[in-house]
């Protein structure tokens, strides 16, 4: 019971944040930030999935930006492509009962049928599990850091190939991605009276990641991860299939990576190539090292801020410096976080009672 | 039959830059155990600081200049950030590299913008032709060639016979060993990083007037180079050369089949399959670091 | 209940041979020694057996099962466990973590059971946690359990290592040079660990420095000298074995590098 509580607590204090941040923004009136800070929920999604990559399970990806893009585009494609011509319309009619379709008619009152939301969204979760899948399997076989340097190139691809074709709209990307309908009165869209509703959506997509990773880590799986950063000979010769463990926590990554890609591009009404520049990746991947890598919180926070503030502008050109240069600082100062380093530094400041008699701390 | 040949002659020269990047990556591998990210960047620096110089001094000047100055930026890097880092795992390691990487990026849109620039042709005009077996080829191809040529050659010969390269191929074979031997492993690796970066930038400088440069060509070079480093088997310096010359004719030949757009998929096409199918190159190293987990 | 067969297994690395050659069985239930000078070649053998090393020829089984080109943990799925001579416990997790590790082969809750904390994977959890438990109070560390392993001293981190390797319920259990570094009290409460260990039907096949303690809990032994086995049979066939005298007192080495 009190297991559960323990368990409990923290979604509880985070909920009622949730709720509180809203309730000061809208006392403020600064309604505006609601925007940025959707689509910094979106983006710290991303940063949270691959926290469980890096921090958990020590792998590098740089292709978090790739697969993003990927669930976006699918969702973009899928629920602007136009299926009335190509498709009976008993067909249309069969497919719009079961809810897979959606028909509606366009500007100039012409018949328009696309799939629905859902299905695209569940396709776009399908096909970036899938594209992970095909690209882990043999880099994670390998010892070392191999996915690095793979999902570096994938990235790279995308974006090329989304620039590059006319089926994804070369540089101006997809528009006119229509509003999500979650429930009755519960849209994914950009409408600036569906501001509040948005917020509460992205927060509870977030408040689900969280959910859903702190159950992973504190599990036989988040164990068997943190023993492969500890020692991988060990770890496998106990029985833990380390080469699939890794694959699944990137896979999983991937995944919720496509998700906020797909929610995010419905509450912007599209989404453009830039989202697959290899940029992107490395900013993610700033933000999961700067939250103190195996630190689900720590990454959850940094990206919240951070994101919300580059994405209000502050840094201005430097921009892309900002993060490459805090990657460095980081990695390089604080590599335990900087909650660790700043709480190091207390320690050491603290005069130190019976420094002289007990031996050092066991080096690890 | 002369069009296979300009493809091939394109490929080649290509290929002839991949190769230089590849080697630069099995270099810092090998002895490091790192994958620096910031491969790319120093062919990009070497061509953009040549440009830069060639403004003030005599080509040939500039470019040994920017080869130096390169070699000291790589050097500085190593020195000053790879071996101070707290944390010396793997990891941390890598990810400076990648951080390192967008900060010269971003300092190097700071410094020339984001024109393309490009030194002249060493010979020659952009217009001018050389005939090769019934194919027209610049003659900027046969300094591309040369040059690499010239630099897998005296790499040989450093490894084979110097002290130094001896002392380094002895660093990447048994680290431990090695320092016992009396090598010095941290100035070691310092030396790979500059002899890595001049090597690069020296690639940037030969390929500039055919190619261009531009602040943001790390990237999908450093991809490339990879992928090269990859096929040879990754750790071997020189099996990159086969490796580099495979992702060159690969790439130049898929024109005449794919839309010019996905061009750089063919790379990351094959490096995917020697993940793949021969995850160890086609020329492994023996008792090489990447062993199947 | 199965027999470890080692057959004809050879290791090279480049030039050198580490092992040459080495064929030995354990029987179901048997506690089975293997000693020899440093470099005979003792832990390669080992890492032949549990999977983390492949040998040049020759091939391993236990059982019906070859192990040879199984990854490691294959070869733990089928019953085996093993300890490392330098202690390779995960120091970041307490020690009660470190013991269900050992479980883990023993779970079956999927990954996204635990993602989702379905009930299923609650109740394993919980079955599992007792376990680990119930394990420690055997070994006399219950009271560690909520200790991190990177603030424990050297023997008793051995000890969680042994405690994480039974938690795995092996039926073969293998202890690379168990001994080293441990105090002379230490090593007896050690071999009486490896007595009851047995009494529970685990076979043990022990890699050892410390001859005493072979020679006392032993059944079988099995003597390495430069990759090449010299010796094979009962304590007091060994102790009284020329050759095996040779290489322990000095004397002349028998040139066997070559």
């Amino acid at each position: 019971m009190r297991a559960a509580v323990r368990h409990a607590l923290p979604m509880i204090a985070m909920t009622a944040g949730v709720v509180a941040l809203q309730l000061v923004i809208s006392a403020a009136d600064r309604q505006f930030y609601m925007t940025q800070l959707v689509m910094a929920l979106y983006y710290t999604i991303v940063v949270m999935g691959l926290c469980l990559v890096m921090g958990y399970a020590g792998q590098v990806s740089l292709g978090h930006g790739g697969f993003f893009a990927l669930g976006g585009y699918t969702s973009a494609i899928l629920t602007t492509r136009n299926l009335a011509a190509h498709l009976r319309p008993e067909t249309l009619q069969t497919l719009e009962r079961i809810g897979l379709l959606w028909s509606r008619t366009d500007l100039y009152g012409a018949p328009l049928a696309t799939l629905a939301p859902w299905p695209a969204f569940v396709a776009a979760l399908l096909l970036t599990g899938a594209v992970a899948l095909i690209l882990g399997f043999p880099a994670l076989r390998l010892k070392g850091h191999y996915l690095a340097m793979a999902t570096l190139g994938f990235g790279l691809i995308v974006y090329r190939m989304l620039l590059g074709s006319a089926f994804t709209g070369y540089a101006d990307g997809i528009t006119g991605v229509p509003p999500w309908r979650l429930a009755p009165g519960v849209t994914v869209s950009g409408a600036m009276d569906n501001r509040i509703v948005n917020y509460y959506i992205a927060c509870g997509f977030l408040l689900f990641v969280l959910w859903f990773l702190r159950n992973l880590t504190g599990s036989r799986h988040g164990r068997a991860l943190r023993s492969i950063h500890d020692s991988e000979t060990a770890a496998k010769a106990m029985g833990v299939n380390t080469p699939r463990l890794k694959l699944q926590a990137f896979v999983i990554s991937a995944v919720l990576a496509a998700a906020a890609g797909s929610f995010l591009t419905h509450f912007n009404g599209g989404i453009g190539p830039s989202e697959a520049d290899a940029m992107k990746s490395v900013r993610y991947l700033t933000l999961v090292a700067a939250g103190g890598m195996a630190n689900i919180w720590g990454a959850m926070g940094v990206s919240l801020a951070l994101t919300f503030l580059s994405l209000r502008g502050v840094f201005g050109v430097y921009d892309h410096a900002v993060f490459g240069g805090l990657l460095i600082v980081i990695v390089s100062v604080a590599p335990n976080g900087p909650g660790r380093w700043v709480a190091d530094l207390l320690r050491r400041r603290r005069p130190t009672v019976r420094s002289s008699g007990a031996a050092a701390e066991p080096a690890t | 039959m002369s069009q296979a040949l300009q493809y091939a002659f394109s490929g080649v020269t290509m290929g002839a830059i991949y190769a230089v990047v590849a080697i630069g990556f099995n270099l810092v591998y090998s002895t490091t155990g790192i994958l620096n990210f910031a491969q790319g960047e120093f062919v990009m620096l070497g061509g953009m600081i040549a440009v830069t110089y060639s403004r003030f001094m005599p080509l040939p000047v500039a470019i040994a200049a920017a080869v130096a100055t390169t070699a000291a930026v790589a050097a500085l890097i190593e020195a000053g950030f790879i071996r101070r880092l707290k944390r010396h795992t793997l990891l941390h390691m890598i990810i400076v590299t990648i951080g390192l990487s967008i900060v010269i990026r971003e300092a190097a849109l700071l410094i020339w913008d984001e024109k393309v620039r490009s030194l002249p042709f060493f010979t020659g005009t952009e217009s001018s032709s050389v005939r090769v077996f019934g194919a027209a080829i610049s003659p900027q191809t046969l300094w591309v060639l040369g040059t690499v040529f010239a630099i897998v050659a005296v790499l040989h010969v450093f490894f084979r016979f110097s002290l130094k390269g001896k002392a380094m191929r002895a660093c990447s074979a048994n680290p431990q060993a090695a320092m016992l031997c009396g090598i010095n492993t941290s100035n070691m690796r310092t030396l790979t990083f500059a002899v890595s970066g001049a090597l690069g930038a020296l690639a940037g400088c030969v390929i500039s007037p055919m190619t261009m440069s531009q602040y943001d060509m790390g990237t999908s070079l450093a991809i490339k180079g990879f992928a090269a480093a990859m096929l040879g088997g990754l750790g071997n310096p020189m099996a990159g050369v086969a490796g580099g010359l495979i992702v060159g004719l690969a790439e130049a030949f898929s024109v005449s089949v794919l839309p010019a757009a996905y061009k750089d998929a063919v790379a990351f096409a094959l490096l995917l399959c020697a993940l793949f199918v021969k995850p160890h190159g086609l020329f492994p190293e023996r008792g090489s670091i990447a062993r199947e987990a | 209940m199965n027999q470890l067969r080692v057959n004809g297994v050879t290791r090279r690395f480049g030039g050198l041979t580490a092992l040459h050659d080495v064929s030995f069985t354990v029987e179901p239930g048997a506690i089975f020694g293997i000693i020899g000078p440093n470099g005979a070649g003792k832990t390669t053998l080992f890492n032949i057996v549990s999977g983390l090393d492949v040998p040049s020829e020759g091939e391993v089984a236990y059982g019906e099962t070859v192990l040879t080109g199984r990854p490691p943990y294959a070869v733990a799925e089928q019953g085996l466990a093993r300890t490392f001579q330098n202690v390779s416990v995960f120091p970041s997790m307490t020690v009660r973590e470190n013991v269900m590790i050992g479980r883990h082969r023993h779970c079956r809750a999927g990954l996204l059971a635990s993602c989702l904390r379905l009930p299923r994977q609650r109740r394993e959890e919980a079955a599992q946690r007792a376990d680990a438990d119930r394990i420690l109070d055997e070994l006399a560390m219950a009271h560690l359990a909520d200790t991190p392993v990177s603030a424990l001293a050297f023997g008793q981190r051995r000890m969680v290592e042994l405690a994480r390797a039974l938690a795995a319920e092996p039926s073969l259990l293998l202890l690379d040079e168990p001994a080293s570094g441990l105090t002379t009290r230490e090593t007896d409460d050690l071999a009486a660990q490896i007595r009851r260990i047995r009494e529970r039907g685990i076979a043990v096949l022990l890699v050892e420095h410390n001859m005493s303690l072979v020679m006392d809990v032993c059944e079988t032994i099995l003597v390495l000298d430069f990759g090449k086995r010299i010796a094979h049979g009962a304590p007091a066939d060994i102790r009284n074995d020329a050759r095996v005298i040779e290489v322990y007192l000095g004397g002349e080495r028998p040139d066997a590098a070559h």
